[in-house]
Parts: C-alpha cells; structure tokens; sequence
C-alpha cells in the first residue's frame, strides 16, 4: 500500500507517519508540502490513499481534493486537520472525502478511522 | 463574522490538552490543573489565537524549557540544549518552530459552534516583546486556566491559557 502524507509540516507529516505505523499499517509513505506538489504527487506516485491537512500554503486541502476530483481521479481521501467544523465535514464529504481525522488523535484513531476505508 | 454575542471561546479540557502533547511527542506527557497559582511567569512563549477579523481572543504561554522541551523531543532532538534554557530567548528557532505544531493544535481545539472561528496566529518569545492587544489580553483575561506539565525526559514548567 502506498500513503500520500500532505502537511506543510515536515513534523506533522513525520507524526502522521509514525502514527501510521502505531496503527500497524506498513505502507509505502510519499510526501507532499501543499495541494499542488500533492497533484503532481498522485499523478507521477499513484497512491492507495491520500491523508491531507487542510490549511497549506499554494493550494489548500480542499482545493487539492476538488482539483483531484474535478480531474476524474477517485483516491481514497481523508483529512487530517487541527480544526473541523461541522461545515467543514460536510465539505469535505461533498468534496468526495471519505473521513476527517482531527488532531490530536492516537493510533487507535487511526486503526479505527482507517480499516473501514483501505 | 461578528464577535458580539457569541460565547468565549472554550478553553481546551485538560484530558484534551495532555491528548495533543501526547499524541504529539509519543510520550507520556504528564499534565495536571495548576492548583497553587497566583501570577503567570513574565517570560516564556507566547501563541496567539485570533479572529478572523484579527482579534486576538486567546493566548497559550508556556515557560521557555517547555517549549524548548516540547520542540526537541518532537522531532527526537537531544534534550541536552533544553536543560540550559533559562529564558525564552534561548529558545532555538527549531524548537520554537516545532513548538508551533502544538500551539496549532491547541488553537484548533479553542472553535466551538457558539463562539468565533479562530486560528493560530503568531507564536513569539516574550523576550521579542509583545503586541499591545496581547498585553490587554494577559493582563485582563475573563478568564484564565493553568496547567503543569512534564515531559518525560526533556523538561517540566508551566501552561497558560488566557481568554479574552
């Protein structure tokens, strides 16, 4: 299984990782520092599934999961965000995302959040 | 969006707070409600949570080793250096960059439906000097929360939230 980690956060997307591996799900881990280097990311790696913050810099989360889309490309898609809003949800669902994972979360997060989805 | 009317914004539960360092650090971040407080530390690093009109509604402190603390062993830096911070302007760029995923966390959870939308905004050392609002804010919060903290390791200090 290959995971696109997209954070602007070199930590957090090195958090993201670690907690992937606490969950027990032994991908191949790609990265991307915004929206944009994420579409480039999935089209030139391919990814199994894209975990994505929201708030970047160049192109945020969402505007990368509506350029994927609008493109025709179904990745499974999650975020993971400090903030999650009732509106941003339903966004994000309307989007084509399949969760929303709010910080802080743990492995169990991850494990329970994750093996409904791959 | 207008700030009359609505609700302070909430300030995160402790359970939520040790939640974020945790998750954060993957240690066992020991965090307790501060029980013999009387003044929050003139020094230490300071994360502003505004507004969307820019309003800096809360503030996060915590003491100099903390966030020197907190942002060495994020991304696993040796603790040596952290044991000679005395102000927060010894603190490291690194750390103090690290230390910003956390303050962001902590912001994210201080939005409720009730109260305005905010986000992180700056995270400074006090040593650098402080804006007048956030000055007003510390020095007058409606309300104010403190927590003590003690990463395993690295360091133990203080943790202030101030509420507008």
């Amino acid at each position: 299984m290959k995971i696109l980690v997209v954070d602007d956060s070199r930590a957090m997307r090195m958090i993201v990782q670690r907690t992937l591996r606490q969950a027990g799900f032994d991908a191949t881990i790609v990265e991307a520092e915004n929206g944009q280097e994420a579409l480039d990311k999935t089209k030139s790696e391919k990814p199994d599934l894209i975990l994505s913050d929201w708030n970047m810099p160049v192109m945020s989360g969402i505007e990368f999961l509506n350029a994927l889309r609008g493109g025709g490309n179904n990745t499974k898609f999650g975020f993971v965000t400090s903030e999650s809003t009732p509106a941003m949800r339903a966004q994000a669902v309307g989007s084509g995302a399949a969760f929303l994972i709010s910080k802080p979360f743990n492995a169990d997060t991850f494990k329970d959040t994750l093996n409904g989805v791959v | 969006m207008s700030t009359q009317a609505l609700d302070p914004v909430p300030v995160p539960r402790l359970e939520e707070i040790k939640g974020t360092f945790c998750m954060l650090l993957a240690k066992d971040v020991r965090v307790e409600q501060c029980k013999s407080y009387e003044k929050h530390s003139d020094d230490g690093v300071i994360s502003i949570v505004r507004d969307d009109e820019g309003n800096a509604l809360a503030a996060v402190q915590v003491d100099a080793k903390i966030a020197a603390g907190a942002g060495a062993a994020l991304t696993l830096m040796p603790a040596g250096p952290v044991k000679e911070v005395k102000t927060s302007a010894d603190v490291f760029p690194t750390h103090l960059e690290n230390f910003r995923e956390i303050a962001n966390v902590l912001a994210g959870l201080m939005n409720s439906q009730s109260s305005p939308h905010v986000t992180l905004g700056e995270v400074i050392r006090i040593a650098d000097g402080l804006a007048d609002d956030v000055r007003e804010l510390r020095a007058n919060p409606t309300r104010r929360d403190v927590f003590d903290i003690d990463i395993p390791g690295y360091s133990a200090g203080r943790l202030y939230v101030f509420v507008r």
